[in-house]
C-alpha cells in the first residue's frame, strides 16, 4: 500500500511569507544583529560628535547637515547588509534548505532585495529622527535651529541609499561570496573614483566618456534635482553598467548556482 | 559476579615524541594560505590586479605626451591593488580559521596558540615581501618597456630608502590587517573596519582637523594613515618618525596585543 501525498491543494508559499522570513533572517543571527546595531549606533556616534563640534566651535549646522552625516555613514555600510542579505545564504549553507523550501528562486531573491529595501528606508528613518533630535539640540544649545531640508534632499537622501545597497546587493549576487563581494565593493565605492579622477585628467577622450562610466559621480544628479537631460542619462547609462549589469549577471548566477 | 575493569592494553608512551617544530607550523600556515579556493584567488587576483593596474598606467604613459613616469611612479599605482588587498590577507590568514572551523584541528595538534598566532604572522610577513618582490620585478619590467616605448627618458629612481619604506609600507598593511582580524575574528567585520579605518577615517580626521585647533595639534599624532605618508617618498624625519610611533601604537600595536590575547583565550568552536 502506498501513502499518497496529496498536495494539490497546498496553496503555494505566498510572497510577503517570503519576505517576513528573509526580514526575520536579516536580523535574528549574530553577525546581521550585529551589522543593524552598528549601523545605528555609528549614525548615533557621528551625530553626537559634530553636534559637540558644531556647539563648541560655534560653527552653524542645517538639519541638512546632520542628515549628510549620516547619509555618508549609511553609504558604506547599507551596502555591506546588501551583500549579507545574499551571501549569508552561502556561507552559512541554508541555501539547501531556503531552495528547498521555495524552489521558485526568483521569489527568495526578489524577497530578499525587497528585505534590503526596507531595512533601507528603516535606516534612513532611523538617521532622520536622530538628525531631528540633534537639530533640536542644536537649536536648544545655540538659540536658533536651522531646518534647511527640503523634501527633494530627503527623495534624493532615500533613492541614493537604495542605489548604495542595491549595489551591494548586485555584486553580493555576483560572487556569492561574503569577503570577496565586500572588497569589490570597497574598491569600487574608494578606489575606482581616484582612478577615474586620475585618468580623466590625465586622458582627454577618457574624461569625454567618463561621466557615462562614473556611477557615483554621476549620482550628484540625484541631489541637486535640476540637473540637463544628458546628466541623467548619464545616471541611467553608468547605472546600468554598475548595478544593472552586475545584478542581471548576479541573479541569472543565483539561479543556476549549485546548492552546496 | 563481579567484573573487574579491563585494564588499557597498553599505554602511548609520547615521552620521547618531540614537540612540534616551529617551522613546520610556518610551512602548514604558508600552505592553508594558498591551497583553499578562497586563498589562492586571493593571491592570484593580488598579482593580477598590480599587473593590470601598472599595464594601464604604462599604456597611459605612452600614449599621453604630457604624462611623465618614473620607476617610482610604477611602485606607487600599487596603492590601488597590493595596497588594499595585502591586509585583506592578512585578515583571511587568522579569520578562515574560525569561519572554516579549522581551529578545532590547529588547536588541537599544536595547543600552544601563540606559536599558531606567530607562525600565522611569519607567514603573512613572508606574503607581503614576496607581494613586494613581485611589485618591485613589475615595475621593473614596466619601466624598461616604457623607456623603449616613450620619448621620455627613462628615469631609475630606486633607493635605499624607496624601497625599504616600500616594504615597511606594505608589512604595515599586512599587519593592520591581521591585528583587526585577531579582534575581531571574522572575516567580513575586520575587512568592513579596515576599509573604514584606511578610506573613510582620514576623511574625518581631515575635517576635524580643519574644524578644531587642538584637533589640529594632536591629529599627526593619533592619524597613522597620515604618519606613513613621508614613507611613501622617503622624507622621514625624526618627528615623522616620532609621530609613526605614536600614531602606530594606537592603531597597529594595541589592537594586535589585544587580538593575541583574545586569541590565546578564545573558544574553539
Amino acid at each position: 500500500m502506498t501513502a499518497v501525498l496529496d498536495l494539490s491543494r497546498t496553496p503555494r508559499t505566498p510572497f510577503h511569507r517570503l519576505v517576513l522570513v528573509e526580514l526575520r533572517k536579516s536580523y535574528d543571527t549574530r553577525a546581521g544583529f550585529w551589522l543593524l546595531a552598528v549601523i545605528g549606533l555609528l549614525v548615533l556616534a557621528a551625530e553626537v560628535v559634530v553636534l559637540a563640534v558644531v556647539t563648541t566651535q560655534d560653527e552653524s549646522a542645517s538639519f541638512g547637515d546632520f542628515i549628510n552625516t549620516a547619509a555618508l555613514l549609511t553609504s558604506f555600510l547599507l551596502p555591506v547588509l546588501g551583500i549579507m542579505v545574499l551571501t549569508a545564504e552561502w556561507s552559512q549553507r541554508t541555501a539547501m534548505v531556503t531552495f528547498a523550501l521555495e524552489p521558485r528562486r526568483p521569489l527568495v531573491i526578489a524577497a530578499k532585495a525587497l528585505v534590503g529595501v526596507v531595512l533601507t528606508l528603516l535606516t534612513v528613518a532611523v538617521s532622520i529622527a536622530i538628525g531631528l533630535v540633534c537639530t533640536l539640540l542644536y537649536g536648544l544649545i545655540e538659540g536658533h535651529a536651522d531646518w534647511t531640508f527640503g523634501w527633494s534632499e530627503f527623495f534624493a537622501f532615500l533613492i541614493t541609499q537604495n542605489l548604495a545597497m542595491l549595489g551591494g546587493f548586485a555584486l553580493a549576487a555576483l560572487f556569492l561570496n561574503t569577503p570577496a563581494a565586500i572588497v569589490v565593493f570597497f574598491v569600487y565605492k574608494w578606489v575606482l573614483p581616484g582612478l577615474f579622477e586620475i585618468g580623466a585628467a590625465l586622458i582627454g577622450w577618457f574624461s569625454d566618456i567618463r561621466m557615462w562610466l562614473d556611477f557615483q559621480t554621476a549620482q550628484t544628479v540625484i541631489w541637486d534635482m535640476s540637473g540637463s537631460a544628458e546628466e541623467w542619462a548619464q545616471l541611467v547609462v553608468s547605472g546600468l553598467i554598475w548595478l544593472g549589469l552586475p545584478l542581471a549577471l548576479g541573479v541569472a548566477r543565483v539561479l543556476r548556482a549549485e546548492v552546496k | 559476579m563481579s567484573a573487574s575493569t579491563p585494564a588499557l592494553g597498553h599505554a602511548i608512551d609520547i615521552s620521547s615524541t618531540t614537540p612540534t617544530p616551529f617551522l613546520r607550523l610556518v610551512r602548514v600556515e604558508m600552505r592553508k594560505a594558498w591551497d583553499t579556493r578562497a586563498g589562492l584567488w586571493l593571491l592570484l587576483s593580488t598579482a593580477l590586479l598590480c599587473a593590470a593596474v601598472m599595464v594601464i598606467q604604462l599604456a597611459v604613459g605612452i600614449t599621453q605626451a604630457d604624462v611623465f613616469l618614473t620607476y617610482n611612479s610604477f611602485l606607487t599605482s600599487t596603492n590601488f591593488s597590493i595596497g588594499v588587498l595585502l591586509p585583506v590577507i592578512g585578515i583571511m590568514l587568522l579569520t578562515s580559521e574560525w569561519s572554516q572551523r579549522t581551529a578545532m584541528v590547529s588547536f588541537s595538534l599544536e595547543p600552544r596558540r601563540p606559536r599558531v598566532v606567530l607562525a600565522k604572522l611569519v607567514v603573512g610577513l613572508v606574503l607581503a615581501v614576496a607581494a613586494v618582490a613581485i611589485a618591485l620585478i613589475l615595475a621593473t619590467l614596466c619601466n624598461a618597456v616604457y623607456g623603449v616605448l616613450s620619448d621620455d627618458p627613462t628615469v631609475w629612481n630606486a633607493s635605499v630608502a624607496h624601497t625599504s619604506g616600500f616594504v615597511l609600507l606594505q608589512v604595515i598593511g599586512m599587519l593592520t590587517g591581521f591585528a583587526f582580524a585577531a579582534l575581531l575574528l571574522n572575516t567580513p567585520a575586520a575587512i568592513v573596519i579596515y576599509m573604514v579605518y584606511s578610506f573613510v577615517l582620514p576623511g574625518l580626521f581631515e575635517i576635524g582637523a580643519q574644524l578644531m585647533d587642538w584637533f589640529d595639534s594632536i591629529r599627526p599624532w593619533i592619524d597613522f594613515n597620515n604618519a606613513q605618508n613621508p614613507l611613501v617618498d622617503a622624507t622621514m624625519t625624526g618627528k615623522d618618525w616620532a609621530y609613526f610611533a605614536t600614531s602606530g601604537l594606537i592603531w597597529l600595536v594595541v589592537p594586535l596585543a589585544i587580538g593575541f590575547w583574545r586569541v590565546l583565550r578564545a573558544e574553539v568552536k
